[in-house]
């Protein structure tokens, strides 16, 4: 089944398309999308995180691929970003919500065009949005990420999301899979047992279950820098240990050489808030920490682009075999070199 | 007396002794041990990226099979000024009085502003600028106002420590500063803390802002932050930004 097909399928909402590093792809996919849907007879909305569609790259000075809309699509932007657009839009809401390019405009495509998106910032603002998109007649809102910030791929936001990845990430094969594969796995941790998840759902704090079932909160403000507090309250009896917000290095180091690492599960929201090193994140699991997560992120597809704008390329199918292996049962697209 | 050319600002081209003559001067290092062939090395390069009739002007063996350059060359390119658009904060500022004022009549307590040069960053000079009490280029820093507990975390503050800072203090507005990284880590230090604040869920009760000289309010935009000062910027700009929003985005 194409990806478009999966996504009409099942019929999700919202869709985030998050990138693991700038120039990984992310408008490339979003580009892909919006050509698919519209060969599908999908009606979307559109979104982002950060800037898209304008010629040059803020940061590298590189070139980015433009956005062409089709007439129907819904589109909400920032206004500066929507006067430097050439589609022609029929403004259906002006939000309220300000960003640094103006306040953000929900609009219907009149006639097709080049469009430059900026959407809000913050997860909250974008959930809004991506609500009215869907309010005025998008099946399915696309949510372009920005750089390599993810926040908006969390569960509570978006329904699924697609990871865009790629050599810009590294010169060396093997990192950009280890880098990706990091991701993947904290996205698809398992779900922690109902019942468990009940329990953490009802505290909605950082805090300690115990075999008895009885909870302890820990008095501390946030557990960024909680983790030496939390680690002198886990003991034999320690079955979970619920974090609610950000997980750190340090916060895991402070883990590091408690005794009772093996006996317990340390359970996360979700993928999104977990800031570990990969080395500090698999020193941990090779003592014996488990990892399970309130709310499992749905990755419907990894899309790789071979090229960094560095200068060096990957085989387009040395990539995408070894990626295919590392990841099984995900969809895989080299969405530069061609798509499905 | 010659009429004197006018600049055309839809053609515009480096200046040297006279006006479009292109001219530019350069300067940078290749690996290669200092001689004639050094030179030339250097020449094919300029004229690789584009300059007309470059020209080594100046070449200095570093040692250690190194050869640092002065090339002078004739740019071939032009921009259309007149299209230039740069997106600022786009607002009237206040003076300094003129905030504490709006402090003291519209948000009725004191506004607590957490500062740092996050991640490697050990250059204060943007952040002390904006946060000192004396200031910079005679503008007092926000240490100086009435009404804002300014608090200044120093240099390569982690991502993580500034985040707990802001908590503790109920910080209304976090100020980041990047002044020289390499290689863009500033852009993923600065986002790394954007997303450190959703996954706590404080993204909403702060303002974020971003400064420092490659920092622009477009780029501010596309990291998640809801502002960005540059060079030129100074504690008035930054605390106007700050006051408005905070009465704006209903965080009082």
């Amino acid at each position: 089944m194409r990806l478009i097909e999966t996504i009409k399928h099942n019929n999700y909402e919202t869709i985030s398309i998050i990138g693991l590093a700038k120039n990984a792809g992310k408008t490339v996919t979003l580009n892909y999308l919006i050509e698919e849907a519209f060969n599908f007879n999908l009606r979307i909305g559109i979104t982002s995180t950060g800037r898209d569609g304008e010629s040059t790259d803020l940061v590298t000075q590189t070139e980015k691929p433009p956005i062409f809309v089709t007439e129907g699509m819904y589109v909400a932007t920032a206004k500066k970003a929507l006067l430097l657009s050439k589609a022609k839009t029929e403004i259906l809401e002006t939000t309220g919500i300000t960003t640094a390019m103006g306040e953000v405009i929900i609009v219907r495509v009149r006639q097709g065009g080049y469009i430059q998106i900026a959407g809000p910032v913050s997860g909250t603002d974008m959930k809004y949005v991506a609500g009215r998109l869907k309010h005025y007649g998008a099946e399915t809102v696309f949510i372009d990420g920005a750089i390599d910030r993810k926040a908006v791929s969390s569960p509570v936001i978006t329904d699924a999301c697609i990871i865009a990845t790629g050599a810009v990430l590294s010169r060396d094969i093997k990192k950009v899979l280890e880098k990706t594969a990091h991701t993947v796995e904290c996205y698809t941790l398992k779900e922690v047992d109902a019942p468990v998840k009940e329990i953490f759902e009802k505290t909605d704090k950082t805090c300690i279950l115990k075999e008895d079932g009885s909870i302890i909160v820990p008095n501390i403000k946030t557990n960024i820098m909680g983790g030496k507090k939390i680690n002198t309250l886990i003991d034999e009896e320690t079955t979970h240990v619920f974090v609610k917000g950000a997980i750190t290095s340090s916060f895991l180091k402070d883990l590091k050489d408690n005794k009772y690492l093996r006996g317990i599960k340390l359970i996360i929201e979700d993928g999104t808030k977990i800031f570990t090193d990969i080395n500090v994140w698999n020193e941990l699991k090779r003592k014996g920490l488990k990892v399970e997560t309130m709310n499992r992120i749905n990755v419907l597809a990894v899309t790789l682009n071979p090229i960094s704008p560095a200068g060096y390329f990957f085989d387009s199918d040395t990539l995408k075999d070894r990626m295919e292996k590392i990841l099984p049962g995900i969809k895989i697209l080299d969405v530069v070199s061609g798509g499905e | 007396m010659e009429n004197i050319q006018k600049v055309d600002l839809t053609k515009v081209k480096p200046y040297g002794d006279t006006l479009n003559d292109g001219m530019v001067q350069m300067s940078f290092t290749l690996p290669v041990p200092y001689g004639d062939e050094a030179k030339e090395a250097a020449r094919q390069l300029a004229a690789k990226m584009g300059f007309d009739d470059p020209a080594v002007v100046y070449a200095k063996d570093l040692g250690v099979g190194y050869t640092y350059f002065i090339v002078y060359g004739k740019c071939t390119h032009t921009v259309d000024y007149t299209a230039i658009e740069v997106p600022k904060v786009d607002m009237e500022f206040m003076d300094r009085e003129e905030v504490e004022q709006y402090i003291e009549e519209n948000i009725k307590r004191n506004v607590v502003i957490v500062g740092a040069c996050t991640g490697t960053d050990a250059h204060t000079v943007g952040i002390d600028a904006i946060m000192n009490m004396k200031g910079f280029d005679g503008n007092f820093g926000l240490e100086r106002y009435k009404g804002i507990e300014a608090i200044n975390m120093g240099s390569q503050v982690p991502n993580e420590e500034l985040i707990a800072k802001a908590i503790e203090t109920k910080a209304d507005a976090i100020l980041v500063s990047q002044v020289v990284t390499q290689k863009d880590v500033h852009i993923a230090n600065l986002t790394q803390l954007v997303e450190m604040l959703e996954a706590e869920g404080l993204r909403d009760k702060v303002i974020l802002v971003c400064g420092g000289p490659r920092i622009s309010h477009e780029l501010a935009q596309e990291l998640g932050y809801d502002a960005g000062f540059g060079a030129g910027s100074y504690a008035n700009h930054v605390a106007t930004f700050v006051v408005k929003q905070i009465v704006e985005r209903n965080l009082i």
